[in-house]
């Protein structure tokens, strides 16, 4: 059960992110075009940013779960190779986990500050705390695959 | 001193690089009992909060547009009819690609992207090893910043109120001698990093040898116009060098549903989300190490090593090679834009007390930080390098290496004879 | 406050304060030459109780990023540009408004009195201590198409401008093509003609080089730069009296110091600008009279400004000008 929600939960982080790279590649081209009939639209530039760092975050998660983040393995390589310890994953998960509960905290503040101002973006005119959000999310995401990522681990088998 | 220890053992640990970088502040404003934890998520949300970066997913997308496209195949396939002779071809056509794109585009990682997602797989394809392929991609990419325009010498001459045009043109000098020393060492190189068995086994069979001249040129002319209309739309105007990135995957995605038919529209949202995921790891780490960045601000690091070289030595060539260690181990910490901003002030008077030309000092600062895209922990290029390949990072160090040394002894000439630098700007201006 | 409170500094055990100061200007602005001097009067004046620490050339963040810094207390001062703001103060935007405050001895004279403390309690409101106004050049637009000498001559010309609604009406409806782009990228949009021209002040068109890729300069003073001094407000109230005295007027002296020096350098600069080759225009009354007049139609065409607030600016602008 619970790896069919990580798989499905992966499908939809995977389709996100890819869905959001082609808006932003819409954006990026329709501004090009919009200037060359003189058009000005003055909420594109930002809404193309926008979509990158919701791109950022749960592509942060996605890649939890895919095991594909960019690291240094060489001491995860030694530990597991010669020194046998084969659950030494647990322990880098460990380490994500308490980055991101680091993270949520301090992304939850900062949204909660530009709830409580009332914050808007200067281009789209919505409240900039949605922005803020792509944090949360991308956090939460992220210690959930963690999570279930160390216990299929411990457990053992595919996926 | 504690915050980047406890940055590199994280890193050590395994730990995803973006990260280590937010975990080794934190921690350290933790033990620190300060009280700014909310710069992290702030710095963060603005370290990729820039229309700039945009070019860096775009260039991946397009790039590996290309690569399933079939565009990147028969420009490699013509590349290769043309010099059929010589094993090193591929990698010095990767070290001029670079150059080229360098004139383009005005950031290094996306010129690791885009041109180490074409020429990476087709190198492997071709018998180059693969870290050895890596390696040179995520070296040959810092042509990007060192060839105009250039995002980082920019961001120098705003903070040192130099001029931007004089700037761009004092680091072409530089720029074309590393593009000749990274041509040199492949072609040196390149017989240890070569798999001949499995060329041999294969050499009759590799059509694209066989192709009469004309017909694989006719072949790639589509994928030819790709640079001259990103070249075109630029200087003509039309777009900037970031919406270059975005014009340049409609290209793509032109080229290889309508001209080449290689690839479906259904095939899209795959690449897509390939590109997307690989995009998102690297803003990652651009987002925290902005925050790790500002964590060294408010340490006073730069301060610090400004007044330690100054009370080590005045004179002027000690001074010279004192500045450019100092410059090398920030770019080993830090984002090269972040670190331009934080020691131009702190350095930019000792360059002038020594008598060095704003110009010049430039040019050492901007080729230091590029040198800094490749030396980890901070090395975005290899980063890149590693995504583009699919290799661990770990790997690629080692075959960067040779690159580093060669850029590293270009680096102690830029910083020694003025001339190099500023014989253009000095001939135009 | 520990970690889990996230915001406000508050002073150290033994009575000690440290403030850091942000700002985005470069270490050669006078802002920063006026900060140093502003940490060192603090400093000698509370005999070293309050240290002063000075963040130029956005090495805290940037704009957006200082004023959240300001807000929660991770940072405790700023110097931020009233454009930056619109987004936590709207009200703010009415600085925004083309020729709202035509000249620099107005624009003094408006802020620093009755009228400014009205606008600076919008600031207040959203968890700030407003210090006092300051400045940062009036902008301007230059260009490679023709020499603007009337607003007319705007027509058809792709200008680069910041996210700034109002700016963006008011070109459209005099025929300019507003255009948004992030700076770095502005100096060689400038050189390949992506855009036809900007507006940034003389200042800044000569330091950030943009002079370099341009024709022509005119000073049509469109936009004055007002900025804001800023603190934490809870840091604020945390400090001893005598010290926010001491701060305060220690904030006036920044801003006279730096008004002082930009008035004095942005001539400097136009000359700079125009020995370097650019045809620059220098408007007279008549002919900036017809810019003020074109500015001021598009007044009430942004929304949800203190109606009250702008009609007493512009009555005041009026008599003063008169
Ligand atoms: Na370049
Ligand atoms: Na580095």
């Amino acid at each position: 059960m619970l790896r069919k929600v990580c798989r499905a939960l992966e499908e939809a982080e995977s389709l996100l992110i890819a869905v959001l790279l082609l808006v932003m590649t819409l954006f990026a081209v329709l501004q090009v075009v919009t200037r060359a009939m003189s058009i000005t639209i003055i909420w594109m530039e930002e809404a193309t940013r926008y979509c990158m760092i919701w791109l950022c975050f749960i592509g942060m998660a996605l890649a939890v779960r895919k095991h594909a983040h960019i690291c240094i393995d060489m001491v995860p390589d030694f530990i597991k190779n010669k020194l046998h310890f084969k659950h030494y994953d647990i322990v880098v998960n460990a380490l994500i986990v308490a980055f991101c509960c680091f993270f949520l905290f301090y992304a939850c503040e900062l949204t909660g500050d530009a709830m409580a101002s009332g914050q808007l973006t200067p281009g789209l005119k919505i409240p900039k705390w949605t922005m803020y959000l792509s944090m949360i999310a991308g956090s939460i995401l992220t210690i959930f695959h963690s999570v279930t990522e160390s216990a299929f681990a411990l457990k053992g088998g595919d996926d | 001193m504690l915050s980047i220890a406890l940055l590199l053992g994280f890193i050590g640990l395994g730990v995803p690089i973006g990260m280590a970088f937010a975990l080794g502040g934190i921690v350290y404003l933790t033990l620190t009992g300060s009280n700014s934890g909310i710069m992290m998520a702030q710095a963060s949300f603005g370290g990729i909060d820039s229309f700039t970066i945009l070019s860096l997913p775009f260039f991946m997308f397009a790039g590996d547009i290309m690569r399933y496209g079939g565009v990147s195949k028969r420009l490699v396939g013509f590349a290769k009819r043309c010099f059929r002779s010589s094993i090193a071809a591929l990698g010095n056509i990767t070290v001029l690609a670079c150059a080229l794109f360098g004139a383009v585009s005005g950031s290094s990682a996306a010129t690791v992207s885009a041109i180490g997602g074409i020429m990476g797989p087709e190198m492997k394809r071709n018998h180059y090893k693969s870290d050895y392929a890596a390696g040179l991609i995520s070296a040959a990419g810092f042509l990007g910043i060192l060839i105009p325009p250039s995002v980082p010498a920019v961001i120098y001459a705003c903070a040192a109120g130099a001029s931007v045009g004089k700037l761009f043109l004092a680091i072409i000098g530089p720029g074309l001698l590393t593009t000749v020393a990274f041509i040199i060492l492949n072609k040196i190189m390149i017989k240890k990093n070569y798999d001949f068995l499995a060329a041999e086994s294969e050499e009759p069979n590799d059509e694209s040898l066989e192709k009469p001249f004309l017909r694989a040129l006719l072949e790639a002319l589509p994928a030819f116009l790709m640079p001259i209309i990103i070249l075109g739309g630029i200087y003509s105007g039309k777009f900037t060098a970031t919406e270059a990135s975005a014009v340049a995957i409609v290209y793509g995605l032109f080229v290889s549903l309508f001209l080449y038919k290689e690839i479906s529209l259904r095939d899209i949202i795959p690449i897509a989300k390939e590109s997307a995921l690989t995009a998102a790891k690297i803003l990652l780490i651009m987002a925290t190490a902005t925050f790790f960045g500002r964590i060294m601000t408010l340490l006073s690091l730069p301060q610090i090593i400004a007044q330690s070289i100054t009370s080590f030595s005045d004179n002027r060539y000690v001074l010279l090679v004192l500045i450019n260690i100092v410059l090398l181990i920030l770019g080993m910490l830090m984002e090269t834009g972040a670190a331009i901003l934080l020691v131009t002030p702190i350095l930019y008077p000792i360059a002038m007390a020594i008598g060095i030309d704003p110009v010049h000092f430039g040019v050492i600062m901007t080729y230091n930080l590029a040198v800094g895209l490749i030396t980890p922990p901070m090395a975005l290029n290899l980063f890149v390098g590693s995504q583009v390949s699919g290799l661990p990072v770990a790997r690629i160090v080692k075959p960067v290496l040779p690159f580093l040394v060669v850029a590293m002894g270009v680096l102690l000439l830029v910083s020694l004879w003025p001339g190099l630098s500023m014989f253009l700007p000095n001939i135009l201006y | 406050g520990s970690p889990a409170e996230g915001g406000t500094a508050d002073a150290a055990s033994d009575g000690s304060y440290n403030i850091k100061i942000g700002f985005m200007s470069p270490n050669t602005h006078p802002w920063t030459t006026a900060a140093n001097e502003f940490a060192e009067k603090v400093q000698e004046r509370t005999e070293g109780k309050v240290s002063v620490e000075v963040y130029p050339a956005s090495t805290l963040g940037n704009g957006p990023e200082l004023l959240e810094s300001t807000q929660n207390g991770a940072v405790e001062m700023c110097i931020v540009a009233t454009m930056q703001m619109s987004s936590i103060v709207p009200q703010i935007q009415m600085l925004d408004l083309p020729y709202l405050l035509p000249t620099t001895a107005i624009a003094e004279e408006i802020l620093d009195g009755e009228l400014g403390d009205r606008l600076m309690e919008y600031v207040n409101a959203a968890g700030y201590k407003s210090m006092c106004w300051t400045d940062n050049d009036y902008r301007c637009f230059s260009n490679n198409t023709r020499p603007l000498i009337a607003p007319e001559d705007l027509n058809g010309i792709k200008m680069r401008i910041p996210e700034t609604p109002a700016l963006a009406i008011w070109l459209e409806m005099i025929g300019a093509v507003p255009t948004m782009m992030s700076a770095t990228e502005l100096y060689t949009s400038l050189q390949t003609g992506v855009v036809d021209g900007q507006d940034n002040g003389a200042m800044l068109t000569f330091s950030d080089n943009y002079y370099e890729t341009l024709k022509y300069f005119s000073n049509t003073n469109h936009l004055y730069g007002s900025s804001l001094v800023l603190m934490n407000n809870s840091y604020w109230e945390s400090l001893p009296a005598e010290y926010q005295t001491i701060i305060q007027e220690e904030c006036y002296n920044m801003r006279d110091s730096a008004r002082a020096m930009i008035a004095e350098q942005v001539d400097g600069y136009i000359q700079q600008i125009a020995d370097s080759g650019v045809e620059v225009t220098m408007l007279t009354d008549d002919q900036l009279a017809a810019w003020v007049e074109s500015g001021r139609a598009v007044y009430d065409k942004v929304d949800g400004l203190d109606e009250d607030l702008l009609n007493d600016i512009v009555a005041k602008v009026d008599e003063l000008m008169a």
